[in-house]
């Protein structure tokens, strides 16, 4: 009788360590880094006013080689990008030349690996929510949020995760079929959702690799750092003098548009992100940034020659050191979304 | 305003009969806007698809052939009141396809294209900023690819 309850209290114990949100997301990142898949996954951006469509069949050997071939929008279809020994090609369809991505972000099992930490801190809390299928399958329902996810104007900045994300992780593999990512309360919102799933394929090696008359040349408009950014931009670009503790530049960005060339440079501190924005002697045609709730400051200036906008999710005072350290005044910064 | 000025441009412009002035002023704005350039895509393929279809030659004795039905037709036909009723119940129907049509083409006119409209205002920066941030925790790395160089090419 005895030995019949510790087994049963044994039985529920091991149940209860199995729903436990914690357990989900370590299986979810294990089956991300270590399982053969394929399918098609859909992934939706909506921001504002707009959203961006993506539709991709991909091949994945775990955490070390991946296959992505785009099926939508129609204007990119066929290209494909490539994971391998550390870095993401892409190419485009018959093209004999291929683009290295410079730092690509974080990626799946990270995200889960990150959230895992942050629910053991205590920063952010994990709820399971009634199960739910996805193709067909039972997926368990994991919801992850801030434990302070609202940016009250001049506190100091939260972590550096999602105000919310919604994860459904397959119950037989752990693999996450669909996950729901929401930056601030309200928007904007990222989605993706396998559409198709195939488990333990059959990935030919060929699948990751570069046709061999394929030359690799570095992407035209994405960079690491200013210098490199610096060879494509027709004006030099200005850096801010003044910078958060820990920012580090994650990637600049070259855009031509029709009044000339932006320069986007993208930082990252360990508690926010920020971009800044600039333009040489002409400028966008709009300069009033109007902060609605949930999105991020945005200040935006004129200084000499230049245009320049800082947005991101830093308080405002620290937005406005950065402004001055390039060269804005309080008389031509005006424009301060709020 | 300005796309709707090109989009009308657009045809001549296929058919290179668009002055040079005009059409140099056309692929200037084409250059900087997606929405043009797939409404310019779309024309082409219209018209390279119409150009494909097979070409025949009128009979020679046409416009006899069609003198010669006028002249043999009565002269004061019937009148079929069924067919003139059907004709009077379809109006209300046709008008509200009218309507309706004129409504999906002023709604199409008047939506903010993401890449136009958009393009030059503060809101567009907050935009891409976001549109970053988001990417980041993608799990696939195509949506930070695309708003580095671009959704359209």
């Amino acid at each position: 009788m005895r030995a019949a309850l510790l087994l049963a209290a044994l039985l529920w114990t091991l149940s209860w360590a199995q729903e436990r949100p914690i357990q989900w997301l370590q299986r979810a990142q294990q089956a991300e880094e270590t399982l053969a898949v394929a399918g098609v996954r859909v992934v939706e951006i909506t921001t504002g006013r707009t959203t961006q469509r993506i539709e991709e069949r991909f091949w994945r050997q775990g955490a070390r080689a991946e296959r992505i071939e785009v099926l939508t929008p129609p204007e990119r279809r066929g290209e494909v990008l490539l994971y391998r020994g550390g870095r993401w090609l892409a190419m485009r369809p018959n093209a004999k030349e291929a683009f290295e991505i410079p730092r690509m972000p974080v990626q799946g099992a990270q995200l889960l690996k990150l959230a895992g930490e942050l629910v053991q801190s205590g920063v952010v809390l994990a709820e399971l929510l009634p199960d739910s299928t996805v193709l067909g399958r039972s997926c368990v329902v994991l919801r992850l949020t801030l434990a302070r996810p609202t940016l009250k104007r001049d506190e100091l900045p939260r972590p550096l995760f999602p105000a919310a994300v919604t994860l459904w992780i397959d119950r037989e593999t752990g693999l996450p079929l669909k996950r729901e990512v929401a930056l601030r309360e309200g928007a904007p919102v990222m989605r993706m959702e396998l559409t198709r799933l195939e488990l333990n394929p059959r990935l030919s090696p060929e699948l990751f690799v570069l046709p061999p008359d394929v030359v690799v040349r570095p992407l035209w408009g994405v960079y690491a750092t200013v210098e490199e950014a610096q060879r494509a931009v027709s004006f030099p670009i200005r850096t801010p003098s003044y910078l958060p503790a820990g920012a580090t530049l994650e990637r600049v960005i070259v855009q031509t548009r029709a009044y000339g060339q932006v320069v986007v440079l993208h930082y990252r501190t360990p508690n926010a992100r920020f971009s800044v924005f600039q333009a040489h002697k002409s400028r966008p045609t709009d300069l009033e940034g109007k902060r609605r709730r949930g999105r991020p400051h945005a200040h935006f200036w004129q200084s000499g020659d230049y245009w320049f906008g800082i947005v991101g999710n830093l308080p405002k005072a620290e937005i406005e050191r950065i402004a001055q350290s390039l060269g804005a005044s309080d008389k031509n910064a005006p424009a301060t979304g709020r | 305003m300005r796309c709707k000025r090109f989009e009308q441009q657009m045809w001549a412009y296929i058919e290179g009969q668009l002055p040079p002035r005009q059409a140099r002023a056309l692929e200037a704005h084409l250059q900087a806007c997606p929405y043009c350039q797939r409404q310019l895509e779309a024309a082409q393929a219209t018209y390279h698809a119409l150009r494909a279809l097979p070409r025949r030659r009128a009979p020679v004795n046409l416009s006899e052939q069609v003198r010669r039905r006028i002249a043999e037709a009565p002269a004061r036909p019937t009148l079929d009141w069924a067919r003139v009723w059907r004709r009077v119940a379809l109006a209300p129907a046709l008008g509200l396809l009218a309507a309706a049509a004129w409504w999906g083409w002023y709604a199409h006119q008047s939506a903010p294209s993401p890449n136009t409209v958009a393009a030059d205002s503060a809101e567009s920066f907050v935009e891409l900023h976001e549109q970053l941030e988001l990417a980041d925790w993608s799990p696939s790395p195509t949506p930070s690819y695309f708003i580095s160089t671009g959704y359209t090419r």
